[in-house]
């Protein structure tokens, strides 16, 4: 993904990770969009907000969140082939946060992980079939980059300059 | 035309950024390919996929513009550029919106959509870094992938300085912190977004935009009103392919396996809960439904815009898109500027295409882009008439036989001095060029007395000799014959076949070239019925026969048959001849280092691996030394005089110079070509010869 992956056990651990590293790099504000992670057996729960944040998603637009440094958002699944992660937004201030920010924290839930991009077919085609509102399915490989002068690779030129993952699942728990 | 390529031809460092990218493009591909389980059969899927949309393309529009309907977007069918122009920028009126933020398309490039809006006192702002570089130089894109390859760092900080009227230092990161400085308020302000689409899914009526700097992901969002401007070919059938092409794309352009930012959009999101946004789709022809009805062009639809062709084409590398291009740039660009633009702007520089056939090579979908080079070079010799140039050499077998008769008074004319003047100033043959001597003792005279019976023959073959063996090297034919012989295999020579006519193709005579093509075909078609395969020691013969005939002759039984028997000498000489065969004592030296160069047609069939099978095994040290393009000589392209044909031909082979001198002065250099023989040996200094030179009957197995 060319970006650093970080490793969580559990929901609690993924609070942590990411608390951690926004300590660590928020040079701004910070926003989080909900981030629902399960909670054994089929219950999940919104952890977004126990995240250290200074916007709130909800009701935020383009001009809140043009003030955004840190992004964090969940991606609904992850491409081991092409190593990207597969958002979906119903709205599209999910978007912005994951694409105006200069630090981007993605979380992942191991068990979304799909072996092949050809995978996703059928999935999108249910996701767009027979249903009232349909997603912007957007595929997201790392940092915003260009190599447009002189072909020298850059990061950060409209979006984010650093894409950080959090893989929460059972093999996690070392970050 | 000839100006710009004077002073492009005088400037190399202006095209040193532009060969290494080209370059860095196809060696990034090529290892990308190798990652796939099976980039042949991956290759075909994409056509597969693309011929069969572009087949049913009437009823995937009609399925695509419903589905987006039902999604709650606005579709229009615009015939051409102007009703596009039109409808976006009443649309902009409408709402009162003066800023339009775009993100790189070039279906809006081929409409001229941005001078056509700024006519109507709209600002049109282009995200993509490159596009605009592009637009503030007031240039048109110089590669499709890279629009502003050809602008150096230092020029970029100058034009952002000047555009921003600010200080923007001559450094990489400040040229990137000072665009992402400039464009934040405008992707935050007002403005409508325009996009293009990279495909489109007529299944669920979505589209797609594939970008790296994520550009497309605000100007898709934050807008109220987004409209995407679709060329009609793009829309695909189903998700399936939708998704294959998604990895094609990025393969094919940059050799990496996904586009940073893949946006798939159906229907306009809500932002923060404000839902009254919308989505308008222009669907373009603009030529597109004409270019279906035409067999020669239908083709061109299945292209996926990723420029590889423009990263092997050996004169786009050294000539660059504002030379080799008017909108559309490069090999494909020839083909699509004809339909949608013209024959007068595609004429401009189809004849810069030297027919080295590498851009069907590359094509991620297989699209036969030299024969719909040749037929637009065709359309324009027919109006405007050949060069006299072109008259002459297209001309070459008539003059080889010429030559050949009159030999040694004709190779007088063609070395003496004042001759060669006259020559160059009335034929446009290249002055400084070396000519190939003529000889009287032909190859087919040769034959004669060299032809043994061979009873109980382990093979029966039809040598095909093409030109230059037959009047001005017989010897590579002699050895041919020999060392087949030598084998137990019959050789024959039938009468009355002519030479592969390939020149006809180059320069778009097609009517002489396809006429060329069926008599070889029914001459050889006999031999083949008998049991006879065929054998060139020529790739560019053995390439018109396998690739090219068929064509021609609209893929009859004949021609596929021929075709079908028709093999490289080494090809066949590996299979049935290997164990006869050993190495020849090079003057003092044998096991010899031996640079071997792939000549571009030979890059279509085996890219000699028998020919270096053979040599290795007479114990030869090989290596292939290439750039991956063309070694500039092209037939008979580097003969004719001046820019368009000499001084461009050995811009074209320099790199490929250097890098067998870098090998050192002991090398000897080996090529199956005749015509790549001349210009390594002129563009190096070192010998040169056929690889039949170096091997000879050994004890008949």
């Amino acid at each position: 993904m060319g970006g650093k992956v970080y490793a969580a056990g559990d929901a609690d651990e993924t609070v942590r990770v990411i608390n951690k590293i926004i300590g660590e790099k928020a040079k701004g504000k910070t926003c989080c969009a909900p981030i629902l992670l399960p909670e054994g057996g089929a219950e999940r729960r919104d952890v977004s907000l126990l995240i250290q944040t200074d916007l709130p998603f909800q009701g935020s637009n383009e001009k809140l969140l043009g003030e955004i440094d840190v992004g964090v958002t969940r991606a609904d699944y992850a491409i081991a082939e092409t190593g990207c992660v597969v958002e979906l937004a119903y709205d599209d201030a999910l978007r912005l946060v994951s694409s105006l920010s200069r630090i981007h924290i993605v979380v992942v839930e191991e068990a979304t992980i799909m072996p092949t991009l050809q995978d996703l077919a059928q999935r999108i085609r249910e996701l767009l079939t027979g249903k009232a509102t349909k997603p912007t399915i957007t595929l997201i490989g790392g940092p915003s980059r260009t190599s447009d002068i002189e072909l020298k690779s850059v990061l950060g030129v409209h979006g984010p300059k650093e894409v950080l993952a959090v893989l929460v699942g059972e093999e996690g728990g070392s970050a | 035309m000839l100006r710009k390529i004077t002073y492009s031809l005088a400037h190399p460092e202006l095209n040193r950024i532009l060969l290494d990218a080209t370059k860095r493009g196809r060696d990034a591909r090529e290892a990308q390919l190798a990652t796939l389980v099976d980039p042949k059969g991956f290759t075909q899927s994409i056509k597969n996929l693309k011929t069969d949309a572009i087949s049913k393309l009437d009823h995937l529009v009609q399925e695509f513009k419903l589905n987006c309907e039902r999604n709650g977007s606005t579709v229009v069918l615009a015939r051409d550029g102007r009703e596009a122009i039109d409808y976006i920028a009443t649309l902009a009126q409408r709402h009162g919106l003066k800023v339009i933020k775009k993100s790189k398309s070039l279906t809006t490039e081929e409409i001229e959509l941005n001078p056509r809006l700024e006519e109507r006192g709209l600002e049109v702002i282009e995200t993509d870094l490159g596009e605009r570089i592009i637009q503030l130089a007031g240039e048109k894109p110089y590669h499709i992938v890279f629009p502003a390859v050809h602008k150096s760092q230092t020029e970029v900080a100058k034009l952002f300085s000047d555009a921003l009227h600010v200080e923007v230092k001559d450094d990489l990161q400040a040229i990137m912190d000072a665009q992402r400085h400039a464009l934040r308020p405008i992707f935050l302000g007002p403005g409508m977004g325009v996009t293009g689409a990279n495909v489109a899914v007529a299944e669920t009526g979505s589209i797609i935009v594939e970008t790296n700097e994520g550009n497309a992901r605000l100007i898709t969002s934050i807008p109220d009103v987004h409209v995407v401007v679709v060329g009609m070919e793009k829309i695909v059938e189903k998700w399936e392919d939708a998704l294959r092409l998604m990895i094609a794309h990025p393969m094919s352009a940059t050799g990496t396996r996904l586009t940073n930012y893949v946006s798939m959009m159906s229907q306009r999101l809500p932002l923060a809960g404000h839902p009254r946004r919308e989505l308008h789709v222009v669907i373009l022809d603009n030529g597109r439904s004409r270019m279906r009805e035409d067999p020669s062009f239908k083709e061109a639809l299945n292209c996926i815009r990723c420029g590889a062709c423009m990263n092997i084409c050996p004169t786009y590398g050294v000539t660059g898109g504002h030379i080799f291009g008017y909108i559309y740039p490069g090999p494909i660009g020839i083909p699509w500027t004809e339909e949608v633009h013209g024959l007068d702007h595609a004429a401009e520089f189809a004849h810069l295409c030297i027919a080295c056939g590498l851009c069907r090579e590359i094509c991620p979908a297989d699209i036969d882009i030299p024969m719909m080079i040749a037929k637009v070079k065709e359309k324009d010799v027919k109006q405007d008439g050949q060069p006299i140039a072109n008259r002459v050499l297209i001309r070459y077998e008539e003059l080889a036989k010429f030559a050949s008769a009159t030999a040694p008074v004709s190779n007088w004319l063609v070395q003496n001095r004042f001759s060669r003047l006259l020559m160059h100033r009335f034929l446009g043959i290249e002055k400084r060029r070396k000519l190939p001597v003529f000889v009287r003792n032909t190859f087919e005279k040769r034959f004669l007395e060299i032809k043994r019976e061979i009873p109980n023959p382990r093979g029966r073959v039809v040598y095909f000799p093409d030109l230059t063996v037959n009047f001005t090297d017989p010897s590579i034919g002699v050895r041919a014959v020999n060392l087949l012989q030598e084998s137990g295999i019959e050789v024959i020579l039938p009468r009355g076949l002519k030479s592969s006519g390939y020149p006809y193709f180059s320069y778009g005579e097609l009517e002489k070239a396809t006429k060329i093509a069926r008599h070889n075909v029914e001459t050889l078609k006999d031999y083949v019925n008998r049991g006879f395969e065929v054998l060139a020691t020529e790739p560019t013969a053995t390439y018109a026969m396998k690739k090219v005939y068929p064509t021609l002759l609209g893929h009859t039984a004949a021609s596929e048959l021929v075709a079908s028997h028709t093999f490289e000498f080494f090809e066949y000489a590996y299979e049935h001849a290997s164990g006869a065969i050993q190495a020849a004592v090079i003057g003092e030296r044998d096991r010899q280092r031996i640079g071997f160069h792939v000549p571009c047609h030979q890059r279509a069939l085996s890219s000699g691996r028998h020919t270096i099978a053979l040599l290795e095994r007479a114990g030869y040290s090989v290596k292939v030394i290439e750039t991956g393009t063309c070694c500039g000589m092209a037939g008979t392209f580097g003969l004719k005089k001046g820019p368009l044909g000499y001084e461009l031909s050995m811009a074209v082979g320099r790199q490929l110079f250097d890098m067998f001198k870098l090998e050192g002065t002991e090398l000897l250099i080996a090529t199956e070509s005749s015509v790549c023989t001349w210009q390594l040996t002129e563009g190096t200094g070192y010998r040169v010869v056929h690889p039949l030179e170096l091997l000879v009957p050994g004890t008949p197995a």
